[in-house]
This record gives C-alpha cells, sequence and structure tokens, in this order.
C-alpha cells in the first residue's frame, strides 16, 4: 500500500520560555518531539511541503538576550550587537545598521517580501544555514554568540557554516558585526541572482570585500557565496590566490576559474551547478572590480 | 500606463465590481457558507500511472465526524466528463493516468477531519511504465493509455507544394520551437459550496466559464435533469482558461446528495497545481523557405502537442493552433501536421491564447530568422508579407475583411522609430555588463469557437417592476471586466444612468444561454445581443409611456433616469421617471426583449474550428540583458491591438497588460516542471510568476479602433491576444541584445550566459 499523506490534526504546544536556560531545558525536555522557533516563515514552508510539525514549539520570542541593537567595542574593535531575533526589515530599514553594516541592509532587503521580511528573523536566516544574509555576514567577517546550555560562545560565521549539524540545537543568541571601515579604501558587493527579480528563492547569492592599495594591491579579501540549494561557503583559496596580488585583468581571469573550482554546488531542476558556477564566478569577478573597473 | 484612443471621458469610469475586488468586500463563491456545511476533499492519485488493485475507505468512514465517503461506485451516472468528449473519470475505477487522478472524496464536518480520512483511504495500486514524454508516447509497443491508443487528435492543412516553394527558395530556415507548461495561477484556487434542494435538486455555488456547460456534464454525472440544478458560477478569482472544464463540481454534488448537507470545497494550491490544466507545452518543428526579395515561398510545420491524461479541450487547441500557423501572412505553400499526444504529464487543456500563444512564438522565431538571413529589417520583412484586407483566412476561409494586421505594423513601426530616437538619448547605454535590444512581433487570433462547432450566443433585457433596466447574460465574470462591458454597452445604447439598470450573470435559473465566456467571445457577443434588442426594447418603453402620459410616443426618447421629451428643453429631469414608468407595468403588461443567435462563422470554411473575426496586435519589447548571469529583464512593452472599436477603456487596457505580464512570465519564468509524471514545482515558492518588479514600468496599449468599411461586427474581444505575440518579441529582443537566438521557453539564462561571450574585446578591467 502506498500512503498518501498525513495530516496532524491536533495543533502543537507552543512553549514562552523566558530566558536561554529555560529554552534549552525544554528542547532537552522534549528531545526530537520539539523545535525551537522564532518567525517560523521557513518553518512554515515546510509544512506546507508535508514535513510534520513537532508537538512542541519553543518560541524564542520572549528572550531578552535575544533583541536588541546595540554598537559595543569588543578588544578595541567597534562592533554592532545584532539580537538574533531582529526582524530582517528592522536589519534593512535600521539607521545602525545602515551605517554599520550596509551589506546586511542590502541583503535584507533582497530576502522575499515585505510581509516576510516583518516576521522572518536574522537568527533564523542565519540558522536555516541557507539564509541569503549569510554570505553578507561572511564578506564582513561576523561572530555568532551561541548558548550551549551554560555559557554563550563566539564563534566566527566563517566557522560555524562547516560544523556538523550537531551545533543546530546550540541558541544562537546574537550576531556580531564588525563595523565597516569606511577609510580604508575597502570595497564591499553583494549580489542575488533569483529566478525572477524579487521575492525568489536564491539560485546563488554572492557577496564580498575586497581592501587594496594605492597601487591596486590586494591587502584584504573575503568572498562568500550560497544560495538556496547549495550551502554557503567561503572562498578561502581564491582569497589566498588573489590577496598580496595586484589586480589585473589576468589575475581576474585566473580568479574566474579559481572561483568555479572551489565552489560547492549542485545542480537542482532549475539550474545546472555549471551555471552557478560560472554565475558566481561573474558576479563576484564584477564586484572586486567594482568602481575600479 | 500610457492608453491611446479616441474615446470620451466618461469610459473611463471605474468598473461596477472594482471597489468591492479592491477593498476584499465582495464575496466569492468560495467565501460563502451555509448551515450545516460540511467540507469536502478529493483523494488524488499519487502514481502518474498505475492500474488500481483496491480502494479501501472502511477506516475512513469510521473517522468521528466523517459524514460522507464516495468512490467510483458512488458515481450515479456516467462516470466520466470532458467539455468535447467525456473521457476523464470522476473517479477512478481501475486505472489512474496522472497524479490528479480522483479516486475518492469525504466531506466531514472540519477540513482537518476530511483531510485525515484521506489519509485513511487504503489504495493498492499496481504501477505501470510512466509515459513521461510525447517522444515515448509515439513509439511502437508503447503502453496504451486510452482504448483508442496514445493519440488524442491529428490536424493538419495543406495548400501548393511546399517541396516545390523550397525549391525555388533563396533562404531555408529549419528550427524546432520548445515551449513549456503554463500554470493559469489564478488567485482563488478551484472552489466552491455545492447545496442540496428540496426535491432532489441542486445547487451548485463555483466558478466555471460556462454554467450551462456544467450544468449539462453534472446532469449527465449525476443522472438528474439539467432543470434540476442551477449552477451560480460569478464572481471568480481569475480563470483564464482554467476553470472552464469541471474540477471540484462533480465531487462537492456526489457528497453534498450522499450527506444530505452543503459541501464545500476548497483547493490547496498544491492540490490545484496536482489537478488542475495546464497549458499544451509543444515542440514545433519549422521549416521556412523565401525568396531573394524576402517572399515567403514555403512553410512547413510539424506541432506535436503534450496533452497529459485527458482530452478535455485539447482536439480544439491544436486545430487553433494549425489554423494560425501561419498568422498574419500570405504564404502560398503550406503543410501543416499537428498532433495532439496523450501522457501520464498532469493535464493540458485550455489556457488564454489557445494554441495561439505557442505557435505565434514559431511563426514570428522564424520571421526573425529569415528577415536576419536576408539582410532585410526585420518590421520591412512581415510587410512584405502581410495579408491584404480581403485576403482569405489561414485555412483559405472567407474571413470579415480586415486590414488589421497593417494597422498593428504600422503602429509598432511608428513606436520603432521613436523608440530609436530615444535609446539614443539615453545616456546608461553603454553601462558595463549590461546588454540592450529591442524586438517586436505581430499576431492575428481568432474569436469565438469556430466554424461546425455549437457556438450559441445570446441574451436579454427586461423593464423590472421597480423600474430597471435589466440585463441579463449566461457569461461569467472571472476577472476580465464583464459587468463594465455590459454597463457602458447600456449607458451608450439607452443614454441612461447607472442606477437605471441591473445586471444579471452567471445564474443558470435567471440569466438566457449566452454560451461560454471564452474565445475572446463575451464583449463581442454583448455588443452584438445589444443591437439586437435594443430598438424593440425602446419602441416598447416608449409605447408604454405612451400608454402612461398619451403623449405620442414619436414625442419621447430614453435618456437619464427615464423617458425625455424630445422637443422640450431639457430642464434636467425626466418627464416620466422609470419607477414610474414600471407603474404602468400592470398585471399583463410586461416588457422583455430576448434574442438568440450563433457566433458569426465563416460561410465557407471546409476545416472545422476556422474563424471568421481576427483580431490583431504587435508588440514591442525592450530588455535587459546580464552578460554576467544571462537574465533577462523586460524594461518596455508597448501593444497595438486592432479589434474594433474600445467598450471599456480601462477593461481593454488591463486586459492587454494583464496579458502581457502574464505572456512575460511564459517567456522568462514559468514552467510547471514534470519529471516522470510527478510535478517537482507544486506551490508558488518554487513556480514562480512575475512580480510588479518583473513587470516593466512603462507598458502602452494603443487600440487601433478603425475597422474596415461596412464591417459590421462591433467590437472584438481583447481576453488573449495581450498574451500572444510577447514572447517571440522578447526573444528577439534578445537576438538584438546579445546575438543568442532563443528557441525554448522560459528563456533560459543559462544557454545566454554560454552563447555570451562578453570577453571578446572587453576586459576586466
Amino acid at each position: 500500500m502506498i500512503r498518501q499523506g498525513t495530516v496532524m490534526i491536533d495543533s502543537p504546544a507552543i512553549w514562552m520560555p523566558e530566558n536561554l536556560a529555560d529554552a534549552w531545558q525544554l528542547k532537552h525536555r522534549f528531545g526530537p518531539d520539539a523545535q525551537y522557533i522564532a518567525g517560523g516563515t521557513l518553518m512554515q514552508t515546510h509544512w506546507q511541503k508535508g514535513i510534520e510539525c513537532p508537538a512542541n514549539l519553543i518560541s524564542l520570542e520572549r528572550i531578552k538576550e535575544m533583541q536588541g541593537i546595540i554598537k559595543s567595542p569588543i578588544h578595541g574593535q567597534a562592533v554592532t550587537r545584532i539580537g538574533a531575533l531582529t526582524s530582517l526589515d528592522v536589519c534593512r530599514q535600521h539607521s545602525e545598521i545602515a551605517v554599520s553594516a550596509p551589506l546586511l541592509t542590502e541583503a535584507a532587503g533582497s530576502i522575499a517580501a515585505p510581509a516576510v521580511r516583518n516576521k522572518a528573523t536574522i537568527g533564523g536566516n542565519i540558522a536555516n544555514r541557507f539564509g541569503d544574509s549569510i554570505p553578507a555576514l561572511l564578506a564582513m567577517d561576523a561572530s555568532l554568540a551561541l548558548f550551549d546550555g551554560k555559557e554563550i560562545l563566539l564563534t566566527l560565521l566563517s566557522d560555524y557554516i562547516r560544523m556538523e549539524s550537531s551545533i543546530k540545537n546550540l541558541i544562537l543568541v546574537y550576531v556580531l558585526v564588525p563595523e565597516t571601515d569606511g577609510v580604508n579604501n575597502g570595497q564591499y558587493f553583494y549580489k542575488k541572482l533569483g529566478h525572477r527579480e524579487a521575492f525568489s528563492p536564491s539560485i546563488l547569492t554572492v557577496a564580498g570585500y575586497c581592501r587594496t592599495s594605492e597601487q591596486n594591491e590586494i591587502l584584504e579579501i573575503r568572498l562568500a557565496a550560497s544560495g538556496s540549494t547549495s550551502p554557503p561557503q567561503r572562498f578561502i583559496h581564491t582569497e589566498q590566490v588573489l590577496n598580496g596580488c595586484i589586480l589585473s585583468h589576468e589575475l581576474l581571469t585566473k580568479a574566474i576559474q579559481t572561483i568555479k573550482d572551489e565552489m560547492n554546488v549542485n545542480t537542482d531542476p532549475f539550474s545546472s551547478a555549471g551555471y552557478k558556477k560560472a554565475a558566481a564566478a561573474n558576479l563576484i569577478v564584477s564586484g572586486i572590480v567594482g568602481k575600479a573597473g | 500606463m500610457l492608453m491611446n484612443t479616441s474615446l470620451k471621458e466618461w469610459k473611463g469610469k471605474i468598473r461596477p465590481d472594482g471597489p468591492g475586488k479592491v477593498t476584499g468586500g465582495i464575496k466569492y463563491l468560495t467565501d460563502l457558507t451555509f448551515p450545516n456545511m460540511l467540507y469536502g476533499k478529493i483523494l488524488r492519485s499519487s502514481e502518474p500511472h498505475a492500474e488500481i488493485v483496491s480502494i479501501s475507505t472502511d477506516l475512513a468512514r469510521k473517522l468521528p465526524g466523517v459524514r460522507a465517503v464516495v468512490t467510483y461506485k458512488d458515481v450515479p451516472g456516467l462516470n466520466g466528463y470532458g467539455i468535447i468528449f467525456p473521457d476523464q473519470p470522476v473517479l477512478c475505477k481501475d486505472k489512474v493516468r496522472y497524479v490528479g487522478d480522483a479516486l475518492a472524496a469525504v466531506a466531514a464536518d472540519t477540513e482537518e477531519i476530511a483531510e485525515k480520512a484521506l489519509g485513511l483511504i487504503e489504495v493498492n495500486y499496481r504501477r505501470l511504465p510512466v509515459i513521461d514524454s510525447t517522444e515515448k508516447a509515439l513509439e511502437p509497443g508503447a503502453p496504451l493509455l486510452h482504448p483508442d491508443g496514445n493519440i488524442l487528435h491529428r490536424a493538419g492543412y495543406s495548400i501548393g507544394n511546399v517541396e516545390d516553394g523550397f525549391q525555388k527558395s533563396f533562404v531555408i530556415i529549419e528550427e524546432t520551437y520548445d515551449v513549456p507548461r503554463q500554470m493559469h495561477a489564478y488567485m482563488e484556487t478551484e472552489g466552491g459550496v455545492i447545496v442540496p434542494e428540496p426535491g432532489g435538486k441542486i445547487t451548485v455555488y463555483a466558478g466555471t466559464q460556462h454554467g450551462f456547460k456544467d450544468r449539462f456534464q453534472l446532469s449527465r454525472i449525476l443522472n438528474i435533469p439539467e432543470k434540476d440544478i442551477r449552477i451560480v458560477s460569478s464572481p471568480m478569482g481569475g480563470s483564464f482558461g482554467g476553470k472552464d472544464e469541471l474540477n471540484i463540481q462533480p465531487y462537492g454534488a456526489l457528497l453534498a446528495l450522499a450527506a444530505n448537507c452543503p459541501v464545500k470545497i476548497h483547493q490547496s494550491r498544491q492540490e490545484s497545481v496536482k489537478a488542475g490544466l495546464k497549458r499544451h507545452p509543444m515542440k514545433i518543428t519549422v521549416k521556412t523557405g523565401a525568396d531573394k526579395n524576402g517572399k515567403i515561398l514555403a512553410h512547413k510545420v510539424k506541432i506535436i502537442a503534450d496533452t497529459g491524461a485527458y482530452a478535455t479541450l485539447g482536439p480544439a487547441i491544436l486545430d487553433f493552433a494549425v489554423e494560425h500557423v501561419s498568422g498574419p501572412y500570405k504564404i502560398p505553400n503550406m503543410e501543416t501536421e499537428g498532433l495532439s499526444v496523450f501522457t501520464n504529464n498532469g493535464v493540458a487543456g485550455e489556457f488564454r491564447g489557445f494554441g495561439g500563444n505557442q505557435i505565434t512564438f514559431a511563426l514570428e522565431g522564424q520571421m526573425d530568422r529569415l528577415a536576419e538571413k536576408l539582410q532585410i529589417d526585420y518590421l520591412e520583412f512581415r510587410r512584405l508579407n502581410l495579408r491584404e484586407a480581403e485576403d482569405p483566412g489561414p485555412l483559405g476561409q472567407r474571413i470579415a475583411p480586415t486590414n488589421g494586421a497593417t494597422h498593428v505594423l504600422e503602429a509598432i513601426q511608428k513606436s520603432f522609430f521613436k523608440r530609436a530616437d530615444l535609446r539614443n538619448e539615453k545616456g546608461d547605454l553603454n553601462e558595463r555588463w549590461k546588454a540592450r535590444g529591442t524586438g517586436a512581433a505581430i499576431t492575428m487570433h481568432g474569436g469565438g469557437l469556430g466554424a461546425g462547432r455549437m457556438d450559441p450566443a445570446g441574451g436579454r433585457l427586461s423593464f423590472t417592476k421597480d423600474g430597471k433596466i435589466a440585463a441579463a447574460f449566461g457569461f461569467e465574470e472571472c476577472g476580465q471586466g464583464l459587468l463594465s462591458v455590459i454597463e457602458t454597452i447600456l449607458l451608450e445604447e439607452f443614454n441612461c444612468l447607472d442606477k437605471d439598470i441591473s445586471i444579471v450573470i452567471g445564474d443558470t435559473d435567471l440569466v438566457p444561454v449566452s454560451g461560454s465566456s471564452t474565445a475572446s467571445r463575451a464583449t463581442s457577443m454583448v455588443w452584438h445581443s445589444l443591437q439586437k434588442m435594443k430598438d424593440s426594447f425602446r419602441s416598447q418603453m416608449i409605447d408604454l409611456a405612451e400608454l402612461a402620459t398619451g403623449t405620442p410616443a414619436n414625442r419621447m426618447e430614453m435618456g437619464p433616469g427615464g423617458i425625455w421629451l424630445k422637443d422640450a428643453q431639457q430642464s434636467g429631469e425626466a418627464y416620466l421617471s422609470f419607477a414610474d414608468l414600471a407603474s404602468a407595468l400592470v398585471q399583463d403588461r410586461s416588457i422583455s426583449v430576448q434574442t438568440s443567435f450563433d457566433f458569426p462563422v465563416s460561410p465557407d470554411a471546409t476545416v472545422a474550428g476556422s474563424h471568421f473575426l481576427y483580431a490583431f496586435a504587435a508588440v514591442i519589447v525592450e530588455v535587459e540583458v546580464d552578460i554576467l548571469t544571462g537574465r533577462v529583464k523586460v524594461t518596455g512593452m508597448e501593444q497595438a491591438v486592432s479589434a474594433g472599436p474600445v467598450v471599456s477603456p480601462m477593461g481593454y487596457r488591463g486586459q492587454i497588460e494583464g496579458g502581457g505580464a502574464m505572456a512575460l512570465g511564459y517567456t522568462l519564468m514559468e514552467h510547471s516542471i514534470i519529471e516522470k509524471g510527478i510535478y517537482l514545482n507544486d506551490n508558488f515558492d518554487t513556480y514562480l510568476i512575475p512580480t510588479i518588479f518583473d513587470v516593466p514600468f512603462e507598458m502602452i496599449t494603443e487600440a487601433v479602433e478603425e475597422l474596415y468599411e461596412g464591417d459590421e461586427f462591433g467590437p472584438r474581444g481583447v481576453g488573449e491576444i495581450g498574451t500572444v505575440a510577447v514572447a517571440p518579441a522578447i526573444a528577439q529582443a534578445i537576438y538584438n541584445a546579445t546575438g543568442c537566438w532563443i528557441n525554448k521557453l522560459p528563456v533560459s539564462p543559462e544557454l545566454i550566459l554560454e552563447k555570451v561571450s562578453f570577453m571578446e574585446g572587453d576586459k576586466w578591467m
């Protein structure tokens, strides 16, 4: 017998813990029968597709540590701390973020549609591991604060995306974004490629940061990409190849190939891996060229 | 958002159903509730092709809250439906042929219980090989999907001698065009409420494009007389052809009769995707030859349409495509062969444009390639081959003489030159990583169902006891603005006010037969009906006024709010209000005029489905191609349309702009992908339609209202024509921008990126 579809008639229990420790305990109590939820916009689409909603949903929305946007220096560097519950729309509109992390403003504006952005959170966008904010945050060298049941650990986002799913149960508390330094000739870029102009899953999203000397020598570079069916990645090898070199047509032509070689993407029913690689390489290189081109 | 028309300002008034629709105040049929109403759900096949070994509903019936479960055993009449012939089972008995096939239906106290009950129905299948392409279906020895084989329909047309034509040709282009399965994507999915009435009757509140046809089909299924079935079918939240065929009605009716309670069914988007119709994917192989001077000499076409599991309107759509193979061009030698082929790929059926969009993409693609090879301007190449006013139709039949083709081509030619000037003025043309291009295409599109098909029309005008001029038509409002059309024509004919009229549509108990609200025919047939009824109605009204007042009829006329004296000063008030006139309607006196007639057809058509009345459109678009990614953005679109006088300017523009946006989606992004008989994109998160950001800010509609001398056929409908020629115009614009020919839709950025070598002569820095 091929059984066709199942539907849960009973609504899940919603838990509203007030702090991180309580949320953690609830998750441990229910194990696989529970899931954390913030905006719920992505989970809702999963339920629509027939993925069963667990019996318990642990809402994180009352947890104070996960809220708010503040500027605080860490190790002498100006950092913007963005609570994981901050909605994407707030990320898009917040004046502080627009100044200190404009790439995040741009990325947030490219995600979904206004109604979704009002509910969806930056934490959820990162924790689902396919969010379009991730390449932007990688380019900005962001870190994450994760709660492991006892304490809050700081991890570089570029390390987080390489970790196994065992860290899934950690609670993402806030994001730390080092302040963009506007005086050192650095340049950021962010580009999302979808199947339509707006409200589209990402075929691929790229972002980067490149700082050069007056002689066009690359002093610092970070390149990243992701997509709705491709996990986020930093192009560490390409960065190494480019670092310390003088920007030139030949160098960038070489970078095109390095990016294609390094990029880890799959073919899906809508786009081939080859296309994603070619388009990502073009977008990244055009981003590096930027105004210099 | 400009509209060039000669119309008077007052015709731009807001449509009567506009505010309700925009504010959400209007109740659609899927919004209705009734006392004791149950919720219905339909169990659809999980298998694209399988034998049914058994269906067990025992567990579902035992679930508390379940009030009725029906399977094929519970269909009292014919277990089949289909507008042309009923080959689609209402509830499958021994075989399923696509993933939307229905196996059982459940009515329960709540939707959740009904859904749970579906999960308790056990179906045992024996899987059969899935025929997931027309190629597989046509292989010798392929499993047969229907007793008569895998070919639903063949159609063809020949004239002259194509081989001879190719011999004489200076250039020949051969190409295969591949067009996708588009979804209607109406906002309101299929749904409604079916209410059992005393005496074994039922009322069906569910959207359709032809209430009387639904009544006929349901009568056959339920085995109850047509007169015992009432279909209330307007307004609908969109249809575009997708709701013309039966959808949830038979299941709702079977359940309502079984449970003796009203039953509501409203399909989810996923259910709609699975069960609903789609536009026919087609592969069109074309060989076209022209002489040195640019005259087309021969055109040979083979069309293979993937019609999916059942017939519905598949045969007529293929006929339409075959008819429109040569479009508005004169071609002396032609040979067309069309096949509509059964597969396990969903069900393809009626969709705005009706096969015209597919064939026009192929035809106009050939025109562009020939023009390029001959080094002739592509608009000039079209002009060289254009039909003249009194030429026969594309199947050799007599048609209403028309200069439409010339008019729209000239209009777009003028615009093209204007645009060239504008382009030269723009400063950002050399923006890096962008290539820009302009393209144009034209089309000719038949209205009505065509020769040899039952295509009745009609309407009724009456004067009610409360003093209203009541117009009744068997047409449906599916978003196209029908009420506005009827209102405008009434106001114009009788010089009366909004408040003087009432309109009844979409209720088989209250309206006369008008035929279907399809095939761009409703506006045209409303106008024809009123031409036939207006004089009789007007004279009866004046006679009644004479009776009521004693004033001679020849001194009076109809006007705002009532009857006016012709020779008196227009003091601002009617001589006799309509309300007062109505009081003269004593007992046996009534005013009611009814007409019934057929849609005009060609007097000498020999091929079934040939048309007599045609509309024309020319489209010009501008695109911007991102050469880093191959993505295409349409930045401007203008359509010139020749379809006779404009009745409702807002509705006209809405149809052309909306049609343009829908066709833009067809061209650039929409494709219901089916793999091994299963839909891969089953919701709007993966089946993407254009948003406002994809639609060009600049959209212009130019209405060419002039008709050929002596043409008495009035306004033609424009419900479809705005969708037909957009794809080839975009394809050509892409070619002009990048040198990449497009022969497959939706346009693949991947293909463009492969072909565009932007580094040639260019450097990263």
